[in-house]
């Protein structure tokens, strides 16, 4: 009798819902909205913004404070072939709730932009201003060679991630665009585009100069699709110009003179025959001419620039093979081989949310130098920003030093560079019910393995390319940095992980994964650049005879310009020694990695809407990455030593009609027992250092050429964090 | 302990025992564009091909039937990628390995004309042929928790509104338990999914669909899933109505969206957003889908189709 019951009412019901669907669609104006409300919490004491990460300039970041965003959506139709949308959208930034709506002025501390909302009423990260975003209107004319034209906001999602891929900053559609895109034969189809260049980070030095507002790329792609073999090719044209300061008469016009050129170029085939076998191809090349003029002509050992510093052209490729359980058995293979070159350089590449290639890389949690993952934690001042734990989960590739972690918290996704790249990946997998065990193995060589920058000719402090926090510090590797002075590197990465559901209840979802990471990197690897002559330091208490050794005439490694210093003698508490340990072998920078991860983890169902996971993970990281003569470029802190980390996370979703509640806290516990080495005297925190670079007083470590402090204590880490939000539609 | 082992050994296990295969429905190839007119969103998250039906094959497995559906080009998985402002990742919502579509299957268990139900879930815009009503339906959906969770509030809502129709204000309790219990009955959101290469497998308890018999007919409907969209309001804008009605469906509009499937005509209203369904042997999917009536309020209808059994 129920039974009928129910059925009557259910179908009775359902032809309700089905029968709005065609009343649901007479109106042509829509205003809707979302609201985000962030929660989060940490004990590391930030409250510079409601974000986990930023390194923009006066920018802050934080893991405390409560906050609320909304988003107002406003889109029309006014007739068949027209649309228009656009977003008013406020920023969590430094809105926090305890600001009391933004009253009142500033008390002085936000300056650095880590003053915890108190920057006042009339400041715009604190004072909840809103803006208009993603204004879009489209034409869809119906003509038979054009399906619509796009004026204005755009993700560029139809791209590709090699040449224009999509770039997040804030919103998705930052970049503004004239757009047509249409067929021209029932297989091929076109999207050609202009779009006006971000000022704020397209060019060199994160720029576009000082006459920005005509700099613009042009872009062309041209897409072949067929029922077996997809074909694409992809032109991008970046013109960043200025007024010609040498044209000083005005009355008929002002000359243009180029500031940054950047031109790439790309053809990818997709084969997708109906059997199990599919295989993609991929090839860029890409021209990248800035005005040495007008821009960097040169860098340091960390110089800050999305563009090398010289006329340069290279190219980039990867071949794909994807076999899908070709013997019915459930096995399957895919495999790439890719080289992306040390100079490809395309300035328009996606910066984040792509992962060009199908290696998972690095764990996110290792992603700046340093134990703690400070910035620059050897001196004072630099300290950690996203904290001990870093970002979750491994990190994306993506094909440019431009890389874009900006405004992200700890559960997102983090992307690092792959420029310079080359090598294949293997994953096999087998599936069987409910059961996935899959493997990988990768192994990278580097088009960015040689020595003094790879050009002898110049000195070591002045070379065309941009390694900002320098590549290969640390248990990972700083995510924007492919360039070092002296690299000899490879990179293995293995790993198998697996999931499946078991029985229980509702089903337990499990999984887990084991990875390891092998890395060797010799450095310098020729004697000729040492920085100073045999013998130069013979110890004992004697003073070094400062005797540079030049690997080219006047050039050297050693001494005012050079990476490394010769140690002056010191005597601590009764031991006379060197400061640090002179440079004077070889394998004074050697890295070698013995890395290993471990992650298990459960999902359930708990309730009718409410999913809840519990997840583990280790970290077991033996580095040797240079001694206290290397001192990690003389930037960061040295990391050489045994690592362990553990995290337990714990992940709650809730669905409730039109909101969405989240819950992700995660705890991380480790140890760092430095091991620097020997030949140097061991010296001891005063007050100051203790207070600059956050150790107890007399605890023992080095001060190196620059003052920084590198500890020798035995570091214990203890990182808790949690974000909940709330997001409401309507 | 080793008894405790032996059973987690067992149940990591009973899934591996391959199923006996039932039957086999056949889609022609080439066939994802719904009435003819409908186009693919100009969005990156869809190609031409990727909802394209080939078939749907049926085994009898331990405690139920494992439903293996196969598409023209392999099926998109969830990226690790932001989605919205607050930073929730495609993969976490749509864990089950895939996102771009939903999969239902309408199925006559007792082949009495008139019997069952001869409308569709929400969004999908069609109704049944009475001779092939439904009596149960398996619903494949990236967020089958969401998708249920959403139908039921659905049902809820549209109970109450006709109550109000009716003159009262209040659903009562038992009302409100009975009809959540009704969706359980009657409709099935597959969360034991595996996806590989072309191929995407489910698997239906016997507790809800019983063993399936050779008089059954079926009605299989490919529809594109609004899961990135539902979440994302950067990319929902042109959403016209309430997009919590179509249950995840995206749906249809004129032009070329980047958000919706194209190709309807202005007020078009009654143009269904499935891009593939099975028809009967001598029937145009054009035809079908085709055959709706906006000026008299009339939805296409589709037919059952029996399986070819192995």
């Amino acid at each position: 009798m129920r039974f009928l019951r129910s059925t009557a009412i259910l179908l009775v019901l359902l032809l309700v819902a089905a029968a709005g669907y065609g009343q649901q669609q007479q109106s042509t104006m829509n205003i809707s909205g979302v609201t985000y409300t962030k929660w989060l919490w940490g004990n590391q004491r930030y409250d510079g913004s409601l974000y986990n990460f930023t390194n923009v300039p006066g920018e802050g970041w934080g893991d405390n404070g409560q906050g609320t965003e909304i988003e107002l959506l406003v889109s029309a139709k006014p007739n068949r072939f027209l649309e228009v949308s656009g977003r008013i959208h406020s920023r969590f930034s430094q809105n926090f709730w305890t600001n009391f709506g933004g009253f009142g002025g500033s008390d002085g501390s936000c300056g650095d932009g880590n003053g915890g909302g108190d920057c006042g009423e009339f400041d715009s990260r604190s004072n909840q201003y809103v803006k208009l975003r993603g204004m879009t209107v489209r034409v869809t004319p119906g003509w038979k060679y054009m399906d619509a034209v796009t004026f204005g906001s755009t993700d560029l999602g139809m791209f590709d991630a090699f040449t224009m891929g999509k770039i997040r900053y804030i919103d998705r559609d930052n970049l503004n665009a004239l757009m047509a895109q249409g067929s021209l034969t029932d297989n091929l189809r076109y999207d050609i585009t202009r779009i006006s260049l971000p000022r704020l980070w397209a060019g060199p030095n994160y720029g576009t100069g000082e006459f920005a507002s005509d700099d613009s790329a042009y872009g062309l792609q041209l897409r072949w699709t067929g029922p077996v073999v997809d074909v694409t090719g992809i032109g991008q044209f970046v013109n960043d110009v200025e007024v010609d300061a040498g044209d000083i008469i005005v009355d008929d016009g002002r000359e243009l003179t180029n500031r940054y050129e950047n031109n790439v170029y790309g053809v990818k085939v997709d084969v997708h025959p109906s059997g199990p076998y599919a295989f993609r191809a991929a090839y860029y090349y890409s021209e990248s001419n800035p005005n040495l003029t007008l821009t960097p002509a040169g860098f340091g050992p960390n110089g800050y620039s999305p563009v090398i510093a010289d006329d340069v052209s290279d190219n980039a490729w990867k071949l794909n093979a994807d076999i899908t359980d070709p013997f019915g058995n459930g096995f399957s293979l895919n495999a790439e081989i890719f080289n992306i070159g040390a100079d490809y350089l395309s300035i328009l590449a996606a910066r984040r949310e792509s992962d060009v290639l199908l290696t998972e890389g690095r764990d996110a949690t290792w992603a700046y130098p340093g134990p703690s993952n400070a910035s620059y934690g050897v001196f004072g001042g630099n300290a950690t920003r996203i904290g001990y734990s870093g970002w979750q989960g491994n990190m994306q590739q993506v094909a440019t030093i431009n890389v874009d972690n900006e405004f992200t918290d700890f559960d997102e996704p983090a992307a690092e560079t792959v420029i310079g790249w080359k090598g294949f990946t293997i994953v096999p997998r087998w599936q069987r019910g409910n059961l996935e065990i899959a493997g990988e193995y990768t192994k990278i060589d580097y088009n960015t393995n040689w020595q003094a920058w790879g050009d002898p000719t110049r000195a070591i402090d002045n070379t065309i390319y941009p390694a900002a926090e320098i590549a290969g510090i640390g248990v990972g590797n700083p995510y924007r940095s492919a360039y070092a002075p002296f690299q000899d590197k490879t990179t293995d990465i293995a790993l198998v992980r697996a999931k499946t559901t078991l029985n229980f209840g509702k089903g337990v979802d499990v999984f887990g994964k084991i990875k390891t990471i092998q890395e060797e990197d010799k450095r310098m690897n020729d004697a000729r650049y040492l920085p100073y002559q045999s013998g130069d330091c013979p110890g004992g208490g004697v003073a070094c005879a400062n005797k540079q050794n030049f690997y080219s005439p006047g050039l050297s490694t050693g001494g005012g310009n050079g990476l490394y210093e010769n140690p002056p003698v010191i005597t601590v508490n009764g031991v006379t020694g060197y400061k640090w340990a002179p440079f004077d072998d070889l394998s004074d920078d050697d890295r070698d990695l013995d890395y290993m991860m471990f992650q298990l983890g459960a999902g359930y169902q708990l309730t009718d809407v409410i999913y809840g996971s519990l997840i583990y993970e280790y970290y077991d990281a033996d580095l040797k990455d240079g001694n206290s003569a290397f001192q990690a470029y003389r930037l960061h802190e040295l990391a050489s030593g045994q690592h362990e980390k553990n995290k337990v996370i714990v992940l709650l979703k809730f669905p409730i009609g039109g909101a969405e509640a989240g819950f992700n806290y995660e705890y991380t516990f480790g140890e760092f027992q430095p091991d620097f080495g020997s030949g140097f005297v061991v010296q001891y925190a005063d007050a100051t250092t203790a207070k600059n670079v956050g150790v107890p007083v007399g605890s023992p470590g080095f001060a190196g050429r620059y003052g920084g402090w590198n500890s020798l204590a035995t570091r214990e880490f203890d990182h808790q964090h949690l974000k909940a939000y709330f997001k409401v539609r309507f | 302990m080793h008894k405790s082992l032996l059973a987690v050994l067992f149940l990591i296990a009973a899934p591996l025992l391959a199923g006996d295969a039932i039957f086999t429905l056949n889609d022609p190839r080439g066939d994802d564009y719904g009435t003819g007119r409908l186009q693919y969103p100009m969005s990156a998250d869809y190609q031409k091909g990727d909802l394209d039906l080939v078939s749907v094959r049926a085994f009898r497995v331990s405690g139920g039937t494992q439903f293996e559906a196969k598409f023209a080009r392999p099926i998109r998985q969830p990226e690790r990628r932001t989605i919205d402002g607050i930073g929730t990742q495609l993969d976490q919502v749509a864990r089950l390995g895939f996102y771009t579509f939903n999969l239902d299957i309408y199925v006559d268990t007792d082949g009495v004309a008139g019997s069952g139900s001869t409308t569709t879930l929400p969004g999908r815009g069609v109704m049944i042929d009475p001779a092939t009503a439904w009596e149960k339906v398996i619903s494949l959906t990236p967020d089958p928790q969401g998708a249920r969770s959403e139908l039921k509030r659905i049902v809820l809502r549209d109970e109450r509104r006709r109550t109000e129709a009716e003159g009262r204000r209040v659903v009562s309790d038992e009302t409100k338990d009975e009809l959540r219990a009704s969706v359980d009955d009657f409709v099935f959101f597959p969360t034991q999914v595996r996806v590989a290469g072309n191929t995407v497998s489910f698997f239906v308890p016997a507790s809800f669909l019983g063993e399936p018999q050779k008089e059954w007919s079926y009605v299989v409907a490919v529809s594109g899933a609004d899961i990135v969209q539902r979440l994302d309001q950067q990319n929902r804008l042109m959403r016209i109505g309430d997009a919590s009605e179509t249950l995840m469906t995206l749906p249809v509009a004129t032009g070329r969206p980047t958000d919706r499937f194209g190709g309807a005509v202005e007020h078009d209203d009654y143009m269904p957003p499935l891009v593939d369904v099975i028809v009967p042997a001598g029937e145009d999917q054009k035809d079908v889908l085709s055959n709706y009536d906006t000026n008299a309020e009339r939805a296409a209808v589709l037919k059952g189709v029996r399986a070819v059994w192995d």
